[in-house]
This record gives C-alpha cells, structure tokens and sequence, in this order.
C-alpha cells in the first residue's frame, strides 16, 4: 500500500451515536452492565449486587410456573419452564438448545470464554415437586412470597434457585464469562431422571468440563454453605415368603403351622441389632467428617416424636452419610379392614438399602440376600428377587480447582465450607462421573436445613442466596486465572 | 506522508470562556461529577473509538470497547477509586485502557486468529474502495495482522503511536517507559516491518 492508501485508513471517523453511548455509559454504573473484557470486570461482587434484582425478579417468574414433572397434567408447563430458562440464556448471548430424548426437556447453554480457559459445566433442574394440599401453605406455592428473610414457593430453593445462582453468575459478567461455561439444566430430577442416560448418551459431549457444578444440594446450616463430598447409593430388595399355597383356618392349625408373616417379621428382625445398628455382616462403612451434628437441631430438623430414640452406634453424621442403613419400606399382606381367622400363606416386603460411599448396590443386594436366606426360620420358602440400584458416590474436592473453589466460597459467604456427605443420592452425580470422570465435582446449595424442600412452604433464604451467587461468580472468576 | 491527524482534541460547547484542561476535569470527575465526564467524553471518544478500530480492525466492537473503557472511568470515578490524572491531557490512559479492553476482547473472543486466517485466504480488496466499511475493516484486518509479529512491548508502542496518535512522550507516560525506551522500541519495529507493505504506515509515525 502506498502512503496515501494508509492515510485512507487512519481516517476516522464518528460513534455512530455518540449521545447514546454516552447515556448508556452514565447508565450502566447504576445499571449493572459491565461491558466487555476483564478491564472492566474490577469487581465481580458489586456486578452480582447490580444484577440480583433482576436475578430474583427471573426467580418469582419461574417458580410461578407449576412445572411438576411427575404430573402428566403439568407437561406443558415443565415446556413453558424449560422456555424460560432457555430464554433467559438466549439473551445473555448463548448458544441454547433445548433437548428432550423421550422424557422432560432438558436445556443446555454454552457461553465461550477466553482461549485456554478452563470449562465449567453449571447444573440446576426447572422441575419441581407435587405442591401437596395448598392449603396447608401459608401462601400460595406458585405466587413467590416474602416473608422475613425467605422467598416462599415451590421451586424458590429446589431448583429453580439453584438455576438462579447460575443465572446471577452469567448476567454480572454480561454473559461474557471468563471461563468457558456450558449451562445444564434438566426437567425430571425430581422423578429420579429417567432420560438422563440417553440425554447422556446424546448430548454428553456438549457437557464436557473441567469442573461440574451441581446447585442442587445441601448447605450446612443458614449462613454457613457445604460442598457435598460423600453421597450413599441406593440398593433395593424384593422378599417374598410363603408356607402355604392356601389360607388355613387358624384356629384349626394355629400353633403348628408357621404363616408367612411370622416368617417374614422374623427375617426382617434380623437386619438389625437391639441397638438398631445394622446387622448385616460386609456392608461398607466409612469414615465421616468430624461434624457436631448436636440432638436437639437433629429432632427439630427430623421431626422425630417426643421419646422415641435414634438408632445406630458411631457420630451422627456418619450414620447418616457414610455407614449403610436398611429400612423396610413396605409389606405386602392382609390389612387389618379385611383380617380373618386365617394363617397368612404369603408375604411380601421391600427393602430400600442406602449404601455408604464405596460399596457398590449389587454386592450389598448380594450379602443382604445371604443373610436374609440365613434366617430364614421353619424352613419357609424364601425368594428374594433385587431391584433397582444406584451408585455410592465420593466427589473429593482434591486440587487446583478445589482449592480455588474453596477460597471463593469462603470469601464470598464469610466463613469456610463444610465439606458434608448427604444420605440420599444424587443418580447425576455418580453418572457424570461415568461420562467425564477428570471433571472435578463440586456440589454447592442454595437449600439450607429449614427450607423444608419437597415440603409445604419451601423456601429460600434471600442472604444465603446473594451469598451462593457471589459465591459462584467469584469462583468462575478465579477460575479463569488459573 | 505523515497520516492526517485526525484525532485532535475536541471542541467543547463553550465557546466563550476557555475551555477547562482535561486535568481540572478530571480533578472533578474523581468528585463524582457527571458533567465533568460528559465533557470528557465528548472530548476524547473519537478518539478512542477510532484506536480502538484501529485495534480490532471492527468497527461494531470498536465501539463495544469505547462503551467499556469510558465505563470503566466512570465506574471507578463512582466508586472513588479513580487515581489522579498525572499528565495535562486524559488521551493517553483512556487509549492505554482502550487497549487493554481490546486485548481482553481479542483474547476472549479468539476473533483475531479467525480473522486474519480468513483474510489471508482471500485475495486482497482493491482499495478504490477502501472507504467503504467492510472494505476498511478488511485493510485494517491486515495491518494488525502484520503488527502482531511484533513482539508485545514493541506493538504497544506502535499502537499508541502510530494507531493512537500519541505523540513519543504522551506513549512513554501511557505505558510508563522512559522516552528513550520508545524511540528504541519503535526504531526496533520500524526495523522489523521494513520490508512489510505496513512499512509506509510505520514511517508516518513520529520522527525517530
């Protein structure tokens, strides 16, 4: 080119509006739009506080959408919830589809981030338990509510908050995080995801991350936030007796021959020591964190009658997260409405295990069944039949991204983060783990130990909630230095 | 040639009394005065913008990065934590943090690489038409293609000076380098570039 050309090109020229940038700037101080690049992006914790508003207006919105997902009748709403997450990432500048593989849809979001950058895949669900009787609310589960500190509604804690942490996280960067960050937000959690293997299957590659974050479990206490690291497995159990292949009077043969319940009661006894631990001998059982979990927040927080006492040896917590229980949770028989003078000939029970972290659901299957068969007296006939099962999971929050996790949430809530096990199970997590096992786990919350979540009157507490967004940035941020 | 300089100070609507120094403005800019950033920015933001494009080689995100850096004063100038300005004029830290939103912009959205790749592979547009946009982003595109052989502390200097139109010292203070250390790192690049078609561009810089 010669000299001429270039001075051609340095010819400059005017803002196409000058005026309206220049409002636009005025305004975006008290706005909350932070413009591009990380010049700009001083200080994440003040973005989240401009954005919050927003944020929480997002929230009312959504958990105004009934979308129950184990209600047919609700379809179309667990659609219309789906929509609205989509929507809400469309606008921050995603790139959004929404996925369905024969079940609940499903949404996922990608926003690129700086080249080099590590990925980070942020998890919530949009569906909702069944709401119960609302008239047993205080207000109305669809109309989001505050009340002291709490945001009341179906949905405002699990998940539609955790989804909003999310939210908040993305719009104080303006949608231009600093990290890659892909958004994962699925419609049947709470009918134990059905279609996650084939969503999985499909769209697996899309979620791939260098760290996964699930914002759908449980915090320590208010104001105090937990990483989930330890969840228990699940193992369930079918066992059928029978002594006779008819009903016999029991007057005529009463006290000779055995029924099929007093077999059955006696086999189920067996699972459990006079202390009520678990009997069964080659469950695994591990080492819990040293948490004071005191009695009285454990009766409050349980419900559990007035004399009736806890089961089990060993802490608190590691009864609840890292030693196996067995519960019966239902037997098939007579009821009493229709009770006759009749030896009982067949009975039938079913056993839910939860399996500490590092046993897997068929083994325990396997030596529950064994002893079951080991106690079976009078010689009755005994089939034992397994049913489904779901994998123990340990998340270690071991690492660079660990501890980056670590120091955010720390600084973000005030006080560190309880690393906690939880004694349900979270079937995605233990699955993701399958699909993208490099990917660190870190399972945060917005739900606290009074959110009364799958309960009338679920809430969400409005300071632990700025806390968690605050949380989430920060982390996102310092993720990208790393 | 010598570019013209198109990136003079502003006019302010005052005509009458003298115009107030960048310094005194800013000294009321620090105190939370919208009316002290407004004359600012109607002062300096084609300046900016047109650096900015000069960086990007787009004028859409020249703008977006405008918009970021005059934020990113006014934000601070809110907060309190904007610092003195330590020169009479505002110029050259408004390009130095135009530069850096467009650093982070590049980086962010690996625009650069899939850019000049694309350019590359087309044959060049003639310039009879180079005042048309497109046909100026593409030009543009080619120049900073050829300027990111540079290594990092010698492109700096020829984007403040040749692309900002800072003067030697104005580029010293922007970048907190001594004068000497310009001169020499702008001698340097000239040196580098001499047999690229950029060479003319970089001649019309300062006189070495």
């Amino acid at each position: 080119m010669t000299s001429e050309e270039w001075g051609h090109l340095l010819e400059p020229r005017e803002l196409p509006d000058e005026q309206r940038m220049l409002r636009a700037v005025l305004a975006s101080v008290s706005a909350g739009s932070t413009g591009v690049g990380s010049g700009a992006m001083t200080d994440v914790l003040a973005a989240v506080d401009r954005v919050l508003p927003s944020v929480r207006a997002d929230l009312e919105r959504l958990v105004a959408i009934p979308s129950i997902s184990s209600d047919p009748d609700h379809g179309g709403d667990v659609e219309a919830s789906a929509a609205y997450v989509a929507e809400r990432l469309r606008e921050l500048g995603g790139q959004v589809e929404i996925v369905a593989e024969g079940g609940k849809p499903a949404v996922i979001g990608r926003f690129r981030g700086p080249e080099g950058a590590p990925t980070v895949t942020l998890y919530a669900h949009h569906d909702v338990q069944p709401v119960g009787d609302p008239a047993q609310w205080t207000s109305r589960p669809f109309t989001a509510t505050q009340r002291g500190d709490r945001l009341f509604g179906r949905g405002a804690a699990d998940d539609k908050g955790g989804f909003g942490v999310h939210l908040a996280a993305l719009r104080a960067f303006d949608g231009k995080p600093p990290v890659h960050v892909t958004v994962f937000v699925e419609g049947e959690e709470e009918i134990g995801s059905p279609t996650l293997p084939a969503i999985f299957e499909r769209h697996g590659d899309k979620l791939a991350c260098d760290v996964f974050v699930i914002a759908d479990s449980g915090n320590w206490a208010q104001g105090e936030p937990a990483f989930t690291t330890t969840l228990r497995g699940m193992a369930e159990l079918y066992v059928e007796v029978a002594t006779l292949d008819h009903g016999l009077h029991s007057g005529q043969f009463g006290g000779l021959v055995p029924d099929a319940l007093l077999v059955l009661t006696r086999m189920l006894a067996s699972l459990h020591d006079e202390d009520g631990s678990v009997a069964v001998a080659g469950l695994v059982a591990g080492a819990a964190p040293d948490l004071d979990y005191p009695e009285d927040r454990l009766r409050a927080e349980s419900g559990v009658l007035p004399g009736v006492r806890f089961i089990g040896t060993g802490s608190v917590v590691s009864r609840m997260w890292t030693q196996p229980a067995i519960t019966v949770i239902g037997i098939d028989t007579v009821p009493v409405a229709q009770a006759s003078n009749t030896l009982i000939p067949r009975a039938r029970a079913k056993l839910s295990i939860r399996i500490a972290p590092g046993d897997k659901a068929e083994r325990a299957q396997g030596l529950v069944s064994e002893h079951l068969h080991r106690h079976v007296p009078f010689g009755a006939q005994v089939t034992i039949t397994p049913g489904a099962g779901g994998p123990a999971s340990r998340m270690p929050l071991e690492g660079r991204y660990a501890d980056i996790a670590r120091a955010a949430f720390t600084e973000a809530w005030g006080i560190a983060p309880v690393e906690m096990g939880m004694g349900g199970s979270i079937p995605l997590a233990g699955m993701f783990q399958q699909l993208h096992p490099d990917a660190l786990v870190v399972a945060s919350a917005v739900v606290d130990p009074d959110s009364r979540m799958h309960s009338t009157d679920e809430s969400l507490h409005l300071g632990d909630f700025e806390k968690a967004c605050k949380a989430e940035a920060l982390f996102l941020q310092r993720l990208a230095g790393a | 040639m010598v570019p013209t300089k198109g990136l003079a100070v502003g006019q302010d609507a005052t005509e009458g009394a003298p115009a107030p120094s960048d310094r005194e403005l800013w000294e009321q800019l620090r105190a939370g005065r919208e009316a002290a950033f407004t004359t600012l920015f109607l002062r300096h933001n084609k300046a900016v913008y047109n650096f900015a494009f000069r960086m990007v080689a787009s004028w859409s995100q020249a703008e977006e990065i405008t918009q970021a850096a005059f934020t990113t004063v006014w934000r601070r100038a809110r907060s309190g934590e904007l610092d003195p300005l330590e020169r009479d004029t505002a110029r050259p830290l408004l390009l130095w943090l135009a530069r850096h939103e467009a650093l982070s912009l590049i980086r962010s959205r690996q625009r650069r690489a899939r850019l000049v790749r694309k350019i590359t592979d087309q044959p060049t547009a003639g310039t009879d038409n180079i005042r048309s946009w497109a046909a100026h982003e593409d030009s543009m595109a080619r120049v900073t293609q050829v300027l990111s052989r540079l290594p990092e502390s010698q492109r700096a200097v020829v984007e403040l000076v040749v692309l900002g139109e800072l003067d030697l010292a104005e580029c010293g203070q922007a970048l907190d380098i001594a004068l000497g250390t310009v001169k020499s790192r702008l001698s340097r690049a000239r040196s580098k570039l001499a047999t690229t078609d950029v060479a003319a561009l970089l001649s019309g810089g300062d006189p070495a």
